[in-house]
């Protein structure tokens, strides 16, 4: 198995998420957890915040970043870089490293 | 009875044994190594079904999985297996076969009257005259419908006998699709590297179109002997990719061949999941039809088709026999039936001129050249065809039998669910596919490549380039056998439809015609899809293969645009139709779902208890069969009087260790759990970011950086996601750990007024006095000899202990407190009796959780911390989630002490007779006369005193309830800290 | 950790259940590296994620990042916890989860097939092979395999234990491979 797999476009029903710590793996073992581009704001905030943060998505034609969150390997929450129409997978990072999101998309 | 007959022994022959079989209660004679097929063309079996729509009679038409007709129904005792093609179904001694649609019989079919009527039953007939009036669609139209459409009928019941299907996991470097000469040659140069290799092949047969050239067999036998020799090359036959599904994903369906009338073990079918890294699709070409008046009739077929039947099993499909094609592949068919002495009449291109028309005239054929077949006639099968020729002379053939080729069409479903580019080539008059380079590569014929040798060197091409893609850099290719070289080869011709009068069918099982397809252009439908739909064209389990093509072309024509802008519609999976069992895998009957047991289930069976699926979790409903009101609510009252021990292992147990753990709590619970003390537990409120409640439980803090958790059991898993994507992502930097720990840890609950004196018997030195361990006092005990964990806890509103022991311990300890503790009165008590004490005491269950419930909603506003963040602060304090109109937590009880209180009974305003809310929770109260329960009620909590009607519709009842407090019992709490 | 000797020799797929005791490991925020370097000093080998390494006392495996599954031979309860923490400092949190999982023990060559039809990860021999370790789900159970060079080691929560059991014996019937019923072993 290679990576590449994973980032092979076209239409897809069948995800496989290159996982950083477990190696590729069927989307059946990850539960998706949203939107990863938005972040939770601070405590005072405002309702205006919460609300843009609980309800507000934009719905990307093209690159989305998303939380994944690998239940049943390493557990570990992953930030996907896909793409809504070929379902390519540009990267998997974890967390607390930076966002690799295609040039495209900047 | 027809003209086809058996000549001579065919290549896939095992054997000379007679093979007996029953095809519609007739006795017949086959050969090892027929198909049902063969063995009905090798008997003079001309019509083997009815169509869909005008029940005409229908023949054999192909070879393969591409059979639109020859659709039976196998039987094997009371089993019938239906839609099954004659094509690909082996025979064996013992077969019983049935033709389908028809009643009541194939000679004889009732609804063939509806072929009389074929010119006023166009596409969308149905559509547009069973409209009126309404109601006589469900009771008239509908079942006339359904009895006259439909294939064979399905039967919904599987036996114990039927063998369990399973699916299959499987990974590969490169799945190679087809092993035809391109496939063949492919997974040979790609096996030879030293990667994996899967090569499915549809057929049971390895070879393609060697199989049908007898210059190529030793070249087949030869490379096929090389390639069972690479260990890392795995070779499956007769199993077809299913669906391309991204990713490197792909289905496969692998069919085991039924060889005997035994009753069958083993499973029927394998579905493999495949995931690759890359593909090369070699799968070949489908020969297509012609349109034309007459061909439909049994006695037409396609010529390569015929050539396998002759070549395959020496089997000849007439005794006068012509052929019309538009391109060379069908002259094969004619020279190979005249060596065997088949006689050919005569064949009719639609091409001025091509090479291989000179051969044949050279091999003492006869050749109309430029001319057509404008219809062939017969009443109930092929009596003759009628010829224009060069010059536009008409003359009449009396043939027996008529082999059609209008070319050959690339199978590109595959390629279109990766994602192919399709190009038209006019060469092939058909469309081509190319593969992004990531995802693999297309070779041989559905490449548009020509001639066996050319698929091979195609395949070659193909495989360099996969080994390229994966980083091998240049391949030292493995020798290859030597092989024959193409013959030189004309260019085909399109041909699309003969016009005249009479059906031209495109689609033989829907029974689609070129005339429908112009309907459908004329009446609006005009793209591809729509034409589609309109039409049923290529819908069939046939998916059209044979003729899709030729209708989307008659659209194009009728249109006046290109073919490519045509286009065609989209190949979804599955390839072919696939039996739910086989996607089922063993997934079905007792291995569905996983079943969950407590650590003591086999405890809880011997002592009688009724189990329930609750979730995945198998749980003691009641200790006894009888699982009435009566036997609840003896269990329960024995915990209001006495004692009782249930067992709550399913309750979800995370802990939550580290410097930060007091900290993370806070922000993950709303109310404070930093300020808990050491050896205390706590009430637990846990809310998602909106505001709604998520869950709740219990925290105990076990040490300083320390916490155990507990979680109702249908949240345990949801809970934990929560817990975790919150650290990883809005809380990474805080030193916290969260460990799932609920099946390590057994659980169970001793209540009831007598449950301190009994656990002050059992545990080793443990001073169980308010003043020692009061009520939420949490603390580490032995049990037994065991160490385990203690908690002052109370569900049931009674003065209760909770009692944790590793669960591998769980049996002993459990039997020790039931031998000490049955003395003293001890029993124990299942999921109704412990939800019964819960709903009188007000406690909160999946029902009022309903996620819909605020806090305020609850009663439990006052909990949440006021200042302070924590998941849900903000969003819970929006106006419209407090007080208001909310549905918000009550107490229910009739007035009428007889009168049963339902979950799900609507409480409604006196006056208006609006509904304000419903019952979530019902139950006989344990010490007072009649029932009590909860519910959700609009403005509820400012209700309390209020009389409602209750009703419940379904069960004819109104009665009138009183609103209360849901607490019903004890609610100043001096039970649990008694 | 022993395992129960099979009962037909010439069965293809065994599978034993062996009751050793099972610790789980978690560093501390940012203390990883001393954590391992504790574990080596008491010759603990903390592998990295997707391995295992084996020891005459312990198996160790890791699935998880900075945390990880010890198997030791069976001590009275809570002993092998006990010590693992005193071994590994302060630097770790263990948890005893003995009762939490159990250790089904799979022996022969043919326990790559028998999984083939539930286990959706890639189990050639030339790529998951002893020293390797991963979590993945297996009949809708999530479970944590082990090779070893004599078969798999596979941890399965001690809940889903029957349900795992049942589903393995129903697929080597289904895959025609002769199995065996579980045995328990005792303790050693």
């Amino acid at each position: 198995m290679n990576a590449a797999q994973a980032r092979i476009p076209g239409p897809t029903e069948m995800l496989r998420i290159q996982c950083p710590h477990c190696g590729c793996r069927d989307e059946t073992e990850f539960r998706y957890r949203g939107d990863a581009s938005i972040s939770r704001p601070l405590a005072d905030a405002g309702e205006a915040a919460f609300v843009h943060y609980v309800y507000h998505r934009n719905n990307p034609k093209g690159w989305h970043v998303e939380w994944w969150l690998h239940v049943s390997g390493c557990r570990a929450v992953l930030r996907v870089v896909r793409h809504t129409v070929t379902h390519e997978i540009h990267s998997v990072t974890l967390p607390q490293e930076p966002v690799d999101i295609p040039w495209e998309a900047r | 009875m027809s003209g086809s007959t058996r000549l001579g022994s065919g290549l896939f022959d095992r054997g000379t044994t007679p093979i007996r079989f029953r095809f519609d209660g007739t006795a017949y004679v086959g050969r090892a190594g027929d198909t049902l097929a063969a063995a009905l063309l090798a008997n003079g079996v001309q019509v083997v079904g009815r169509s869909f729509k005008y029940h005409r009679r229908r023949g054999i038409y192909t070879a393969g999985p591409e059979e639109p007709c020859a659709l039976v129904t196998l039987i094997d005792g009371k089993q019938r297996e239906p839609n099954r093609p004659a094509t690909l179904v082996p025979l064996f001694d013992g077969l019983v076969a049935e033709s389908q649609n028809r009643w009541p019989s194939l000679r004889y079919d009732v609804l063939s009257l509806f072929g009389l009527l074929s010119r006023f039953l166009p596409a969308g007939f149905y559509y547009k005259t069973f409209m009126w009036p309404a109601f006589a669609w469900e009771r008239l139209y509908e079942p006339l419908i359904r009895r006259a459409a439909g294939l064979g009928r399905l039967q919904a019941l599987t036996t114990p006998t039927t063998a369990p299907a399973e699916t299959v996991h499987d990974h590969t470097e490169v799945l190679v699709v087809g092993a035809g000469p391109a496939g063949l040659s492919a997974a040979y140069v790609l096996g030879s590297t030293g990667l994996r290799v899967i090569l499915a092949e549809q057929d049971s047969h390895l070879g393609g179109g060697t199989l049908l050239d007898p210059a190529w067999h030793a070249w087949r036998t030869a490379l096929l002997a090389r390639l069972t020799c690479l260990p890392n090359v795995r070779i499956w036959a007769q199993t077809t990719v299913i669906g391309a599904y991204g990713h490197g994903v792909y289905g496969a369906l692998e069919s085991f061949a039924r060889t005997t009338s035994a009753p069958q073990t083993a499973a029927p079918e394998r579905l493999h999941v495949v995931r690759a890294a890359a593909t090369v699709l070699a799968t070949g070409c489908v020969e297509r039809l012609i349109a034309l008046p007459g061909n439909d009739l049994p006695g037409v077929l396609l010529a390569g088709a015929a050539l396998r039947y002759l070549v395959g099993h020496g089997i000849s499909a007439g005794h006068r026999t012509a052929v019309f094609t538009n391109n060379d592949e069908a002259y094969s068919t004619a020279l190979e039936y005249m060596r065997q002495g088949s006689p050919i009449e005569a064949i009719i291109d639609v091409r001025e001129y091509s090479p291989a028309a000179d051969r044949a005239r050279g091999a003492g054929l006869t050749v109309y050249a430029g001319a057509k077949v404008e219809a062939i006639v017969g009443s109930h099968c092929v009596r003759a065809i009628r010829v224009r020729d060069r010059e536009g002379q008409r003359f009449t053939l009396a043939v027996d039998c008529v082999l059609l080729s209008g070319g050959q069409t690339p199978a590109t479903a595959l390629a279109t669910q990766l994602g192919a580019e399709l190009r038209w080539s006019s060469s092939m008059a058909a469309f081509i596919p190319d593969l992004a380079p990531v995802i693999g590569q297309v070779a041989g014929s559905t490449h548009g490549v020509c001639g066996l040798a050319s698929a091979v060197a195609d395949g070659i091409s193909a495989a360099e380039r996969i080994a390229a893609t994966l980083g091998l850099g240049a391949l030292q290719l493995p020798p290859f056998p030597p092989a024959p070289n193409d013959a030189p080869r004309g260019d085909l011709e399109p041909c699309w439809e003969i016009p005249g009068a009479g059906a031209a069918f495109v689609d033989l099982q829907h029974d689609v015609t070129t005339a429908d397809i112009r309907l459908a252009r004329r009446e609006g439908y005009e793209h591809v899809e729509h034409m589609k739909r309109y039409t049923t064209h290529g819908m069939a389990t046939d998916q059209g293969r044979i003729g899709g093509l030729v209708g989307n072309a008659v659209l194009a024509i009728a249109r006046g645009i290109d073919f490519a802008e045509v286009g065609q519609p989209k190949a979804r999976p599955f390839l072919e139709p696939v039996p739910f069992a086989a996607l089922a895998g063993g997934e079905t009957g007792a291995h569905f779902k996983p079943k969950r047991r407590l650590p003591l289930h086999d405890w809880h069976a011997a002592a009688g208890a009724t189990f329930v699926n609750a979730g995945l979790w198998l749980r003691p409903l009641v200790y006894a069969q009888d699982t009435s009101w009566s036997t609840v609510m003896a269990e329960a009252r024995h915990v209001r009087r006495e004692v009782g021990i249930t067992d709550v292992s399913s309750l979800g147990k995370i802990e939550v260790t580290g410097s930060d753990a007091a900290a993370f709590l806070d922000c993950l619970y709303a109310n404070t759990l930093s300020t808990l003390t050491m050896g205390r537990c706590r009430y637990g409120l846990m809310l998602r970011e909106d505001g709604i409640v998520l869950d709740d439980g219990t925290v105990a803090r076990l040490g300083k950086d320390h916490f155990l958790l507990t979680t109702t059991t249908v949240n345990a898993a949801t809970v934990l996601e929560h817990l975790e994507f919150h650290r990883q992502t809005v809380y990474p930097h805080w030193d916290v750990a969260i460990t799932d720990v609920g099946d390590h840890w057994a659980q169970f609950a001793v209540a009831g007024p007598l449950s301190r004196a009994l656990l002050s018997e059992i545990l080793e030195n443990t001073d169980l006095s308010n003043a020692a361990f009061p009520f939420m006092a949490a603390a580490g005990v032995r049990v037994a000899g065991i160490p385990g964990r203690l908690f002052r806890i109370s569900f049931s509103g009674e003065l209760a202990y909770e009692v944790a022991v590793p669960a591998r311990h769980a049996l002993g300890v459990w039997s020790t407190l039931i031998a000490l503790g049955t003395p003293m009165g001890l029993k124990p008590y299942g999921l109704d009796a412990l939800n019964t004490l819960r709903i009188e005491k007000g406690h909160m269950t999946g029902a009022e959780l309903n996620g819909q419930t605020t806090a305020s909603d609850l009663g439990l506003g006052r909990l949440c911390k006021a200042h302070g963040d924590y998941i849900g602060a903000t969003l819970r304090r929006r106006p419209a989630l407090n007080g208001g109109t909310r549905l918000e937590l009550v107490g229910v009880r009739p007035i009428d002490g007889e009168q049963r209180l339902r979950n799900g009974t609507h409480l409604l305003d006196p006056d208006s007779g609006a509904s304000l809310g419903f019952v979530t929770s019902a139950t006989p109260a344990t010490e007072q006369v009649g029932w009590v329960g909860l519910a959700l009620l609009s403005g509820g909590h400012a209700r309390h005193g209020q009389r409602l009607i209750a009703t419940a519709p379904i069960h004819d009842e109104t009665y009138a309830v009183d609103i209360t407090s849901p607490h019903h019992l004890d609610p100043e709490n001096t039970r649990v800290r008694g | 950790m022993s395992v129960a000797e099979p009962v037909h020799p010439n069965a293809a797929l065994r599978f034993a259940v062996s009751s050793g005791d099972l610790v789980e490991v978690v560093a501390r925020r940012g203390r990883h590296r001393d954590l391992v370097y504790a574990a080596r000093a008491r010759e603990l080998l903390l592998p990295t994620v997707g391995e295992a390494t084996w020891s005459d006392t312990f198996v160790t495996a890791c699935t998880r990042v900075d945390r990880w599954w010890i198997i030791g031979p069976t001590r009275p309860p809570a002993e092998t916890a006990a010590r693992v923490a005193g071994m590994l400092g302060s630097g770790a949190i263990v948890v005893d989860q003995s009762s939490g999982y159990e250790t089904v023990d799979l022996i022969g060559n043919d326990w790559r097939s028998a999984l083939a039809s539930g286990c959706r990860l890639d189990l050639d021999k030339e790529i998951f092979r002893p020293g390797h370790a991963a979590a993945t789900t297996i009949a809708q159970v999530n479970v944590v395999l082990i090779p070893h060079p004599s078969g798999l080691l596979v941890l399965v929560p001690t809940t889903y234990a029957q349900h795992f059991r049942e589903w393995l014996t129903h697929r080597a019937t289904a895959l025609d491979l002769p199995s065996q019923q579980p045995t328990a072993e005792a303790p050693t």
